[in-house]
């Protein structure tokens, strides 16, 4: 080396060629340098692998890991994931759904198609099961949540899953999906299974339609009979009520003129006891006072000529009082 | 230099040599080292393994759960009836020896296994009722399927963990049926619904008709009853009142009959009647 000192070209082509190893070294030990730290998000979990095993599991933060050996992988487990069964959405604003009836054509119990669609929520609660154990996990989950549903389903009747058991068969398949997941360690908690629609199959809806029809059908022709019971029986118990008070007015009023017709009978019988004919008399000329003016009076000179009477003129009935001599007419 | 340059030589052939022979297990794999051919060696755990460099081959496979999904298929139940059975198996190679001798790869695998569940399915679908298997059955008749298969599917060093359906379905013909019956319910539903409503309807009505003539013809008794007593009382009070004289009370009534019914009318009288008595005998 120190021969070469006497030759200041070949000298300075030599000290570029130091510093450009020493560069290339220096990126070579930076990039060692940064590859030896990565960075876990606050929603992930950090796993490190060295040779295929897993040496680390890292919570959120900065941490180290050897260069170019370890590998570093993140699986965020505070997401919570979706997976819609029997439809899937195509836009969210505006809704749009598309069916997908293959999925949501389910058999009940009593050999009768409900379509219905469903909703599951999970999150990856055991990071290191679930990138160690099963294969595909989110594709064999949509399998696996409708192997349970169609089994929870199976095992009610149409009417049931259409009214009263939703509850239950959600927490039915959340249970039955949770346990074969965890039986194969896929390493995912099922927050919910969500029945989204549950409906009769398109061809028989109109059926079912007519028959809501039908109910309300009925509960207006029973209204109506109420309406026609409460309008009828007041009516007859306010009648009845008029009766009876007509006929309780008429008794008294029978009986107070009886009392009365006995009280001025006794009061005339105690002044006829007194005088009789007198009183007789004079009861007897008032009441002709009162009567005779208001008759038309026919006077027959013959005791016994009753039949005279058809041979008298017609007009003798309907003219003013006229007194008229039977010797006259001879 | 001879030195220096032997042993540049010597490292770089070691380095080639752990090139070849090192290897990485990872997690979700598994390993076996053949040897001309011949497997010596099962690796199941994760890490960093060596082999003799070119007399030993490694052959990887997932040790993971794996999915066997079958085409739908048509099978018949016990009862003479069609079903169609979308099935779907959890499977893991076990013994990757076995696995490696009978199947080959995951590829082979798959087709072993179509043959296996399709026909343990078969077999076993042709045992029960549609009915049973829609039902109540259900969970048994997947249970034995799973357990005849896993039988059969140990022999290729695969196991299966579950047998399941995503899909029991019927075929269109039948599905057609299905919902001729659900409607024709409905609509004996929607009948019933409405002879209900006309029956209840009816019944109301006719109630209120009863009731009506119930209370009116109860008003009508009361009310007889009461005029009845009161034309009983009053005639008792009367007859007290007049046995006194009934003679003197006949003669007032006769007036009293007289004045309410003769004013008006013609009165063809003889002159010898009372009236005219006082006339007379001037």
């Amino acid at each position: 080396m120190e021969n070469f000192k006497e030759y200041p070209p070949l000298f300075k082509k030599k000290v570029p060629l130091k510093s450009i190893v020493g560069i290339v070294l220096f990126i070579l030990i930076l990039v060692s340098f940064s590859l030896s730290f990565y960075f876990v998000g606050p929603a992930e979990v950090g796993i490190v692998k060295r040779f295929g095993k897993i040496v680390a599991v890292h919570d959120p933060g900065l941490h180290w890991k050897l260069p170019f050996i370890d590998q570093a992988i993140k699986v965020d487990v505070m997401a919570i994931r979706r997976l819609e069964i029997g439809f899937r959405t195509i836009t969210l604003n505006p809704p749009q759904y598309r069916n997908v009836q293959e999925e949501s054509l389910l058999l009940t119990k009593d050999g009768k198609i409900v379509d219905l669609d469903f909703v599951v929520q999970y999150q990856i609660s055991e990071p290191v099961k679930y990138i160690s154990y099963v294969k595909e996990g989110e594709r064999l989950l949509r399998d696996l949540a409708q192997a349970s549903m169609r089994q929870v389903v199976g095992g009610y009747l149409f009417d049931e899953i259409l009214t009263v058991s939703k509850d239950e068969i959600q927490n039915d398949v959340k249970i039955s999906l949770q346990n074969i997941l965890n039986s194969n360690n896929f390493g995912i908690k099922i927050l919910n299974v969500q029945l989204q629609d549950v409906i009769p199959p398109d061809p028989v809806q109109p059926a079912f339609q007519d028959v809501i029809n039908a109910k309300s059908e009925k509960d207006k022709l029973i209204l109506e009979a109420q309406a026609y019971y409460n309008k009828i029986v007041p009516e007859a118990e306010g009648q009845a009520a008029k009766i009876i008070a007509e006929a309780e007015a008429y008794r008294t009023e029978q009986i107070e003129k009886a009392k009365g017709d006995a009280q001025r009978f006794k009061a005339l019988l105690e002044r006829y006891n007194k005088t009789p004919s007198l009183i007789k008399t004079k009861l007897f000329m008032e009441a002709m006072e009162m009567i005779l003016p208001q008759v038309k009076i026919i006077v027959i000179d013959d005791p016994k000529g009753g039949m005279k009477i058809f041979n008298l003129p017609g007009d003798l009935f309907t003219q003013t009082t006229t007194i008229r001599q039977e010797g006259e007419n001879k | 230099m001879k030195w220096g340059i032997t042993i540049f030589i010597i490292i770089i052939i070691l380095f080639v040599i752990f090139l070849f022979s090192a290897f990485t297990v990872d997690i979700t794999k598994q390993a076996v080292i053949l040897e001309f051919g011949k497997p010596i060696r099962v690796i199941k755990e994760p890490g960093l393994y060596f082999r003799k460099p070119f007399i030993q081959q490694v052959i990887f496979f997932e040790k993971r759960i794996l999915e066997y999904d079958s085409e739908p298929t048509l099978v018949v139940t016990k009862d003479k009836k069609s079903m169609i059975l979308d099935s779907f198996a959890l499977f893991r190679i076990a013994d990757p020896v076995l696995f490696l001798k009978t199947v080959r790869n995951e590829i082979g695998a798959q087709a072993r296994l179509d043959d296996i569940i399709y026909s343990e399915m078969r077999r076993i679908v042709g045992q029960y009722d549609f009915d049973d298997i829609v039902s109540i059955k259900r969970e048994e008749v997947f249970e034995e399927v799973t357990k005849s298969s896993q039988e059969k599917a140990k022999e290729l060093g695969i196991e299966i963990s579950t047998v399941r359906m995503k899909r029991v379905s019927v075929p269109e013909e039948n599905l057609r049926k299905i919902y001729d019956s659900m409607i024709a319910e409905r609509e004996r539903q929607a009948a019933l619904y409405r002879a209900e409503g006309q029956r209840e309807a009816q019944r109301i009505k006719s109630e209120a008709e009863k009731k009506k003539v119930v209370i009116l013809s109860e008003a009508y008794r009361k009310a007889q009853e009461l005029k009845g007593s009161g034309e009983a009382e009053a005639s008792r009070i009367l007859q007290s009142a007049l046995s006194s004289n009934p003679e003197f009370y006949q003669f007032l009534k006769s007036l009293e009959i007289y004045k309410k019914t003769l004013p008006g009318n013609v009165l063809i009288i003889t002159p010898d009647s009372e009236i005219f008595k006082y006339l007379r005998s001037k």
